[in-house]
């Protein structure tokens, strides 16, 4: 039997969240430079993205690049942002055929222009699409989008347009990049290191999580299925008893 | 070769968080009560501070009871309640001798009063040590935490204390119930669940997570060595390349 047959179409996870970890340890296994590790992740991209679109996956987000990542080599960075600016010009037309959304998650104000300039055309090309909303977390870090947050809700309060006891958990939701989407239910990391790194916080407070050790240029459709069938198999309980 | 033997004393986590997980089901499958699993977990409790002292764990924090928790039966509910008031009662003198500072995390509105007047009591009487910090998740949930952080914050922009490009991840900090606790180094959660339940999400940013099997009432000074020592042989990159860290 396939492991698409075992999955339970009717229990999927409404939002997956991957950290796509290990492009760079990945090449230097092949004896290849980190950077083609990148290049070989985005065909694992492209293929998690078009198993989710073919599940019926309603929410999908990968975090692309941290806060933190700025502290690597500039040459590593630069790579990876040209890998972007291309593989959003390549993917397009597979987002339209798929029905795919995309957005993003992130400070991008301080990427590089001919990152934003593409990300901002294909968003606004893909806004109308229904199937799978794809999101990118670019130059994203949880700690800065709950700050973020919090000054805009301080000025909000300070502008009296919100009073303080209206002050709720779902309002600070409201004001995350995030705000759109529903909570995470499957978060994934690749790569055998098990942590969290700054990522959805707030949004994975009762999300599954899946560890692998596979490397994210080798993660297959195989492998995301695994993943959903091993969170089709537990028991959420949201602190009740079983 | 015994397994403390194996720990390095110069990289302990400074920070040590356990979600105690499982002691219901390890009371379901003895054909005992629920709340009886609670009780053998508490020895569990005891048995884990006293091995952390010895090791020299600086911060210790232990979910306790969750604000999800109080949707159980008010059976149990009261049951644990009960538990704490004993434990606090039974354990103070223990706290006083092993130089713990005692510090609760969470909701406290919500206790009941005779509980909470219990822990203040126990509180006031550590106050003054400076061992360990054992800090106990009460009522707690990290959304709740984080809300209430924000609220406690803008009162203050409201009221022209703090202004808001003053607003920084050190100003939340002092905002959380968590306050000048560093940040999670290891949280570890018992039971075989492989999820974060609303404990400490801010804190567990760059956390190593451990995760195992064992239910809490079971959980022995030697599984606390073992994920000890899976921490020490990880590498924390905190967003670099391992080439950056060597």
């Amino acid at each position: 039997m396939s492991l698409l047959e075992s999955i339970n179409i009717d229990n999927l996870p409404k939002h997956i969240a991957i950290i796509m970890d290990g492009n760079g340890r990945w090449a230097k296994k092949q004896g290849l430079i980190r950077t083609l590790g990148h290049e070989s992740g985005t065909k694992a991209v492209q293929s998690i993205v078009k198993t989710c679109t073919k599940l019926g996956i309603e929410n999908i987000t990968l975090y692309g690049f941290s806060t933190e990542n700025w502290n690597r080599p500039k040459i590593e960075i630069d790579i990876i942002m040209k890998i972007i600016v291309r593989s959003l010009k390549n993917e397009l037309e597979t987002f339209q055929k798929n029905n795919v959304k995309l957005s993003y998650i992130g400070n991008i104000e301080s990427l590089p222009k001919s990152v934003v300039k593409k990300l901002l055309e294909v968003v606004e090309l893909t806004k109308n699409n229904t199937i799978t909303n794809l999101t990118l977390a670019l130059n994203y870090g949880s700690k800065e989008e709950i700050l973020n947050a919090s000054k805009k809700i301080c000025c909000e309060v300070k502008n009296k347009s919100i009073d303080i006891e209206d002050l709720t958990e779902k309002l600070v939701s409201d004001y995350l990049f995030t705000k759109d989407l529903p909570d995470v239910d499957l978060l994934i990391r690749t790569s055998g290191e098990h942590r969290i790194s700054n990522f959805l916080l707030w949004q994975i407070a009762y999300a599954e999580l899946y560890f692998t050790d596979v490397l994210w240029p080798d993660f297959s459709e195989n492998d995301l299925l695994e993943a959903i069938i091993s969170y089709q198999k537990r028991e959420r309980r949201f602190g009740k008893t079983n | 070769m015994n397994l403390l033997d194996t720990i390095n004393k110069e990289n302990l986590p400074k920070h040590l968080a356990i979600i105690m997980d499982g002691n219901g089901r390890w009371a379901l499958n003895r054909g005992l009560i629920r709340v009886s699993g609670h009780e053998y977990g508490f020895k569990s409790v005891k048995a884990l501070v006293e091995t952390s002292v010895n090791l020299g764990i600086e911060n210790l924090t232990l979910y306790a009871f969750s604000t999800e928790n109080w949707n159980r039966s008010k059976y149990e509910v009261d049951a644990l309640m009960n538990l704490l008031t004993l434990a606090l009662k039974k354990e103070s003198n223990k706290l006083i001798n092993n130089n713990i500072k005692l510090k609760v995390i969470g909701n406290l509105e919500a206790l009941p009063k005779s509980v909470l007047k219990n822990i203040e009591n126990v509180i006031s009487k550590t106050n003054t040590n400076n061992g360990m910090n054992l800090t106990v998740a009460l009522s707690y949930g990290s959304r709740e935490e984080i809300s209430n952080a924000i609220k406690n914050i803008a009162k203050k922009v409201k009221n022209n204390i703090i202004s808001i490009d003053e607003i920084d991840e050190s100003i939340i900090n002092e905002h959380l119930y968590t306050q000048n606790l560093p940040n999670v180094d290891l949280l570890i959660r018992t039971s075989g669940e492989h999820r974060i339940s609303n404990f400490l999400l801010w804190q567990i940013a760059y956390a190593e997570l451990y995760f195992t099997d064992v239910m809490w009432p079971d959980f022995t000074e030697q599984d606390l060595y073992e994920a000890i020592i899976s921490y020490q042989k990880r590498e924390r990159r905190f967003g670099k390349t391992s080439e950056q860290i060597k």
